[in-house]
């Protein structure tokens, strides 16, 4: 399911070709980098692209508040090497893409960072992999930078398979090749392009993971390895707002309800042994700090649980729109019940037969979704 | 969430069945399916939904529907769970009623007409009560009962058997309800706190003939958190601000005895500390009551909700002139 809140294309940046008319679409969320080196490195993208057979466009989603990259990225629009968005301020790079997403037209999307990260060269590789996939994220390998940048990423990729059996090894990498029909239903904002490829996995796509090498240092290369302790905040804060995502988007009050009811409880057991004592002791209320503690808990406790039932009211409230499934295929059903299938063949939408033929069943081209008509 | 259908597509009957891994059973079970349909007079479709099995599921409920147009097959892209399934077919199903059954073949198809019969007598959902359930004591049927008394208990409905997947609703109330998450079980009780009216007639059960079953028992905590969650979404649906409203008065009203009683004892006094603290403690949670009922008041009033999603609404048009609006 798109989301509503991005309109499509405005007349500035409007496509004159409609949805589907390009083989590809490659989007640069590009902000906070240098601009002549944005601009070399996305030479370099285009020199690679040429040499491919197909038909591309380059789409740049730059941040306006940077007057010097908006300049320079605008005069790359004016010799007609890219397409250029300009917001007025970052909204992060996933809700970038997202916008760059609603004003492309290939059938394909690549991703790609500001900046090399991949070896230029490799990226004809990774296009030829994509087969009936509909997903590929590019694990940096071999890696050519820090042992201590490379260390962050193992453990990172370690956090992830232990606490949340997730098999991604490099989800820092912005490199990623994806059909169309992904970015339809997957609906990713702020800084959530780095688990796109959770959350199209949890939508059944088939996703899956190449090697490339990393681009060399210097020139157009990545940024060198942070040691900034809010580089680790972060990582702790995607790592939890993955958790969320994958576990609890649907059900909120399953976590808080349990953690409501866990401080609860553990609050009304302190307070009633202190009540205990007082009656049948005598010992005095006024200066134990565990009652301090146990009232904290107790009111808490309630708080936690109320929230969940707020998270409740609003999936209930909103359920109609919820994508909870997607659908591979029809069979039996005529066009004209699909045709008004609204957001459910949005979803379904520009499935292609490759991927159809994919999951296991016999070909079978039942289902025309893919090409309907945007 | 229905498909639009026109007027002249309408069936009288949808059968919504999904596999998860039955190739075993779904030949079986469609012939039976078809040769139970087949002495009715309806005209009827049978929506079979592919939840992501990894075997031969899929193409030999495609070669049934080849056969057979009364078949139309789902594949969802991988296993989303039986909510999800059945949504998916209730969400394609273009009969005035429909039936949801399992693909394990332990319901049995003929009972298909007689869950049509008791809808026919004028009610909206008609689910059928395993009364000789042939599953294993331990594992299924006493969490079951367990389940159901606390279903019953919480929701304060009278259904017997909530696990029963042989259910026939009627299509425009159920197609108008959200779906999520493992809301499938408690669908007959939300449309019957909705204002439907529900019958329970017995239908057989079969011990599993093949495969294993797939949807084990649920965990207890998790049932128990989902209906929390409905009878209070449900509660408050309507009004919105009345229950954390009510809420905020109750420990409101403990806030103020507290402050009265604390008044006392700095009259009196006795150390004011312990009253004092929990005084302030309940004003604290009053407080936060009331701003959670606004914010709830906000949620509604910005939702997409309709009224007809979550009540039964029947017009009875006058015997001369007028309009009136009947809301059961």
């Amino acid at each position: 399911m798109y989301d509503p809140r991005l309109s499509p294309a405005s007349s500035a940046t409007s496509p004159a070709t409609a949805v589907g008319s390009l083989d590809l679409s490659a989007i640069i969320p590009v902000h906070g980098v240098d601009g002549a080196r944005v601009r070399r490195v996305i030479g370099e993208y285009r020199a690679v692209l040429d040499t491919l057979d197909l038909t591309y466009e380059v789409i740049v989603v730059v941040s306006g508040r940077d007057p010097d990259l908006t300049e320079a990225m605008t005069n790359l629009a004016r010799e007609g090497a890219v397409r250029v968005i300009v917001l007025g301020a970052w909204p992060g790079a996933a809700t970038a893409l997202s916008i760059g997403f609603a004003h492309s037209t290939g059938r394909l999307l690549l991703t790609l960072p500001p900046l090399h990260q991949v070896a230029v060269e490799a990226l004809p590789e990774l296009i030829g992999a994509l087969g009936e996939r509909d997903m590929l994220v590019v694990r940096r390998w071999p890696r050519r930078d820090g042992r201590l940048k490379q260390l962050q990423t193992r453990a990172f990729a370690f956090f992830l398979r232990t606490t949340l059996r997730l098999p991604f090894k490099d989800l820092g990498c912005g490199v990623r090749l994806f059909r169309r029909d992904v970015l339809d239903t997957v609906y990713i904002y702020g800084d959530q392009q780095r688990f796109l490829p959770v959350l199209a996995e949890r939508y059944g796509y088939h996703v899956a993971e190449v090697d490339l090498p990393q681009a060399p240092r210097g020139e157009g290369g990545g940024p060198r390895a942070s040691f900034l302790p809010a580089a680790y905040v972060r990582r702790l804060l995607d790592l939890l707002s993955i958790f969320f995502l994958v576990n609890y988007t649907i059900k909120p009050l399953r976590f808080f309800g349990l953690t409501g009811l866990v401080t609860f409880l553990a609050g009304t057991i302190m307070t009633l042994y202190l009540a205990a004592e007082r009656v049948f002791m005598d010992e005095s209320l006024a200066d134990r700090p565990l009652l301090l503690l146990g009232l904290l808990l107790v009111v808490l406790g309630v708080q936690l649980f109320a929230i969940g039932l707020i998270g409740e009211l609003i999936i209930y409230i909103h359920a109609r729109n919820l994508t909870t499934y997607t659908i591979e295929r029809l069979v039996g059903f005529e066009a004209s019940a699909e045709e008004d299938a609204g957001a459910m063949s949005a979803m379904s939408g520009g499935v292609t037969s490759a991927s159809d033929e994919a999951s296991g069943g016999e070909a079978r081209a039942l289902h025309p979704a893919a090409d309907r008509p945007r | 969430m229905r498909v639009a259908v026109t007027e002249a597509d309408r069936l009288d009957l949808s059968v919504v069945i999904p596999f998860l891994n039955e190739e075993e059973s779904i030949g079986l079970l469609c012939e039976k399916v078809a040769a139970a349909l087949d002495p009715m007079e309806v005209r009827a479709e049978v929506i079979l939904v592919d939840d992501g099995s990894t075997d031969q599921t899929f193409a030999r409920a495609a070669a049934i529907a080849d056969r057979d147009p009364r078949f139309r097959v789902i594949q969802l892209r991988r296993n989303f769970g039986q909510t999800a399934a059945l949504s998916a077919g209730i969400r394609h199903a273009r009969g005035e009623v429909i039936v949801t059954m399992d693909g394990d073949l332990q319901n049995d198809p003929r009972d298909i007409e007689t869950l049509l019969d008791k809808m026919h007598e004028g009610y909206d959902v008609v689910i059928g009560w395993r009364e000789q359930r042939q599953d294993k004591l331990i594992t299924r049927k006493i969490p079951s009962i367990l389940a159901n008394g606390l279903i019953r208990w919480v929701m304060g409905t009278q259904i017997r058997d909530n696990g029963c997947a042989l259910r026939a609703y009627r299509a425009d109330l159920l197609q108008a309800l959200p779906l999520y998450s493992e809301m499938h079980r408690l669908l007959p009780t939300i449309m019957t706190l909705s204002g439907a009216r529900l019958a329970q007639v017995k239908v057989r059960h079969h011990s599993r003939q093949y495969g294993a079953s797939k949807y084990g028992l649920s965990r207890i905590y998790k049932v128990l958190m989902d209906l929390l969650a409905l009878k209070s979404v449900l509660g408050l649906v309507h009004l919105p601000f009345f229950g954390f409203g009510a809420a905020a008065v109750l420990f409101g009203l403990g806030a103020g005895l507290g402050f009265v009683v604390t008044l006392l004892y700095l009259v009196v006094g006795l150390p004011i500390v312990v009253m004092a603290g929990v005084t302030l403690l309940l004003s604290a949670l009053s407080l936060f009551m009331l701003m959670l009922g606004m914010l709830s008041e906000l949620i509604y009033r910005q939702g997409p909700l309709k009224l007809e999603h979550t009540l039964k609404i029947t017009t009875v048009a006058p015997r001369e002139g007028g309009a009136s609006l009947h809301v059961s």
